[in-house]
């Protein structure tokens, strides 16, 4: 029922995370340039993001099986175009994730 | 002090609404990556930050360490909405506001002129209701799926969020840029066999790459 190595992660990172948003509402009014830092950290969190985009996307393009390209790309377009017009992460992933079974049984169908 | 804390409750409506399918879709995809229910139940209990949940079940199972230390890599830029609230108000509870300071809770909290702590008590205790209750219908989601036999493609929600993200991040030409070296970077250390580094790597380069610029605005 219950991981230890993942019950380990998830404390860890719980830990972490709370730290990181108690120490500086304790100790923050004694942080100075915070702009610096904020830039710093916003760019450091867009990179990893983007990082993991490529990683999961990476494996897709290179089975270079039609099944799993096509849905992909399409998933991909649909994905990037709502996020920028509805601006709400989960709808996006909920609609993306059906365009990708949509086109994917389509295509199953269409080899059968 | 009750009327602010329902007035929070009833805000927290908002967030709500953007944080439910986000927590569907985390515990779809943490029962897909081999966690149990309880497990996702708890990590969306102990950790409550989506973010870094996702990276957290998408990469523990593959490395360990490199999940812990990239999941809490990206809740660092919770130092910032502290840093920014300590500056402007004097909050007593701290150890309670301080587990809710999400993204949204701290966007609705410093939007008023005087933070006032039962409001964003409220805020905090409807936004982890539903974040809770999102990952919970997650998971039974997920047992339907595969009641009915779908597993192929699942993943996909996965990579739909991270671009979502990815894509409200965008705001400028500059975060552009980050994320398109990023990416090339990331490409090209999976050909080269680096995958499982490449994220650590990628921030590594980008902190660099501030670095440069930040001494070139200098001179």
């Amino acid at each position: 029922m219950i991981n230890l190595y993942h019950m380990i992660a998830i404390v860890c990172v719980a830990v972490v995370t709370y730290l990181a948003r108690y120490l500086p509402l304790r100790y923050g009014h004694k942080i100075t340039r915070i702009e610096r830092v904020s830039h710093i950290l916003r760019n450091c969190t867009i990179a990893i993001i983007a990082s993991l985009v490529a990683l999961s996307l990476v494996p897709s393009y290179l089975s270079h099986n039609i099944d799993i390209v096509v849905p992909t790309t399409l998933g991909v377009i649909i994905s990037v175009v709502l996020a920028r017009r509805l601006r709400n992460v989960g709808i996006v992933a909920v609609i993306g994730l059906l365009t990708y079974l949509a086109a994917y049984s389509l295509l199953k169908c269409i080899v059968l | 002090m009750m009327h602010s804390y329902v007035r929070g409750l009833r805000d927290s409506l908002i967030v709500a609404i953007g944080y439910v399918p986000v927590a569907i879709v985390f515990g779809m995809t943490a029962r897909l990556f081999g966690f149990s229910s309880l497990e996702a139940f708890l990590t969306s209990a102990l950790i409550f930050a989506g973010m870094s949940q996702f990276i957290l079940i998408s990469l523990v199972n593959t490395s360990f360490i490199y999940a812990i230390l990239l999941a809490s890599l990206v809740n660092l830029r919770h130092i910032i909405y502290g840093c920014v609230l300590a500056e402007r108000f004097n909050i007593k509870r701290k150890f309670l506001i301080a587990f809710g300071l999400t993204d949204e809770v701290f966007v609705l909290s410093i939007s008023k002129d005087v933070f006032d702590e039962y409001y964003s008590m409220g805020l905090i205790t409807g936004s982890y209701a539903s974040w809770i209750l999102g990952t919970l219908a997650g998971v039974l989601f997920m047992r339907a799926f595969r009641m009915l036999g779908v597993f192929q493609g699942l993943e996909f929600a996965l990579v739909a969020l991270f671009i979502a993200i990815l894509v409200l991040y965008v705001e400028n030409l500059n975060d552009l840029l980050i994320a398109l070296y990023s990416i090339i970077i990331t490409i090209v250390l999976s050909f080269l066999g680096l995958r499982q580094v490449a994220p650590l790597i990628v921030v590594i380069a980008v902190l660099l790459i501030c670095m440069v610029f930040e001494r070139g605005d200098r001179k």
